[in-house]
């Protein structure tokens, strides 16, 4: 007889509840638990070894009930499901605005170090300021994107809040733009934040060819993903 | 095994667990187990049906979890908070309310009230 922990079609019924993946897991190894301790104390009583086992599942419950009796409770549901636009949409644009932010000032205070102990910009500095701004522009929104898309598979969460937090994501990254200018001598200059799609709308084309690349890369996937679940459902 | 109770006990099941963990540290199927004889088989709780609430009690901070292995057996075994103390408490006294509440409808002793109107 399947363990309650290998069903597939009881973690996914739970996970399509909203329950938390851990959760679910903990719950399907407790039912297999309790079908043990049954199927034991039916074998103390006489019962032979295939009749315990199956009447133990029987009383423990069909996967569909053991479902059903979790999928009404709101309070087990993961903050994910309780609060999706959140978790999927705010949280990663303020992740995104927040590690922009984070790397400009970064620049920002290590010129005003330079300036402050009357060095010269080391040669290192623009090599390590470029890698930094392209982490942020091109690489992080990407992790974001995929994490978002990650989450949402691995939870079965409905679609729409996902697809959008993707979109805003990838439309800020590939829109981002982050330059630094530093006179070397004296470390004096500026970092810009720009975005693409406000005036003077700089590097419109790379704008649209870094969105269809993360599009292709994450959001296709996901739809390819989600396409093959409905199918098999 | 009994037939599980219907929809109309909402809210017993919770107070039922309370109860008996506040006995001492347990797990789920002893629970199921020990509200069968503690209410001579009048409520039974489904198998699988009391593990939903213990995690409802445990995430509303009333109950503590934890994994223990006894006797080769590995299993989670439930403790009551502070909070789980006063919850059980608070169903307690309601439900000692309801039931004199009913023995009083159900004995005719409530007949006076309906006359004083």
């Amino acid at each position: 007889m399947q363990p309650y922990t290998s069903n597939r079609l009881l973690r996914r019924a739970l996970l399509r509840a909203g329950i938390a993946p851990r959760r679910a897991m903990r719950l399907q190894r407790e039912w297999d638990e309790h079908a043990e301790d049954l199927a034991a104390q039916l074998r103390a009583s006489g019962h032979p070894e295939d009749v315990a086992a199956a009447q133990a599942r029987s009383s423990v419950g069909e996967w569909q009930q053991l479902a059903a009796s979790v999928a009404d409770r709101d309070e087990l549901r993961a903050f994910s499901r309780r609060l999706p636009w959140l978790a999927f949409v705010l949280g990663p644009v303020a992740m995104l605005i927040v590690l922009v932010v984070t790397a400009a000032f970064s620049v920002a205070f290590m010129a005003w170090n330079f300036q402050d102990a009357g060095t010269p910009v080391p040669d290192w500095f623009a090599g390590a300021q470029s890698v930094l701004f392209w982490t942020v522009r091109s690489f992080v929104p990407l992790v974001l994107a995929a994490a978002i898309a990650l989450i949402a598979a691995r939870r079965f969460s409905p679609p729409f809040f996902p697809l959008l937090g993707m979109l805003i994501v990838l439309l800020l990254g590939a829109a981002l733009g982050l330059s630094a200018e530093l006179d070397r001598l004296t470390a004096m200059g500026s970092v810009a934040v720009s975005l693409s799609f406000l005036p003077p709308y700089p590097d419109v084309w790379g704008f649209f060819a870094r969105l269809a690349f993360g599009v292709c890369v994450v959001v296709v996937p996901y739809l390819a993903w989600r396409a093959g679940v409905s199918a098999q459902a | 095994m009994g037939q599980s109770n219907p929809p109309f006990m909402s809210g017993v099941p919770e107070l039922l667990c309370l109860q008996v963990i506040a006995q001492g540290e347990t797990y789920g199927y002893d629970i199921v187990r020990r509200i069968r004889l503690l209410t001579g088989e009048a409520i039974v709780l489904g198998e699988g049906v009391v593990y939903p609430v213990l995690h409802s009690l445990e995430r509303a901070g009333r109950l503590k979890a934890r994994r223990r292995t006894v006797d080769g057996r590995s299993r989670v075994y439930y403790r009551l908070t502070a909070g789980g103390r006063k919850r059980a408490e608070a169903l307690n006294e309601r439900w000692q309310r309801v039931r004199a509440g009913m023995d009083m409808a159900l004995s005719g002793g409530g007949d006076a009230a309906l006359y004083v109107e």
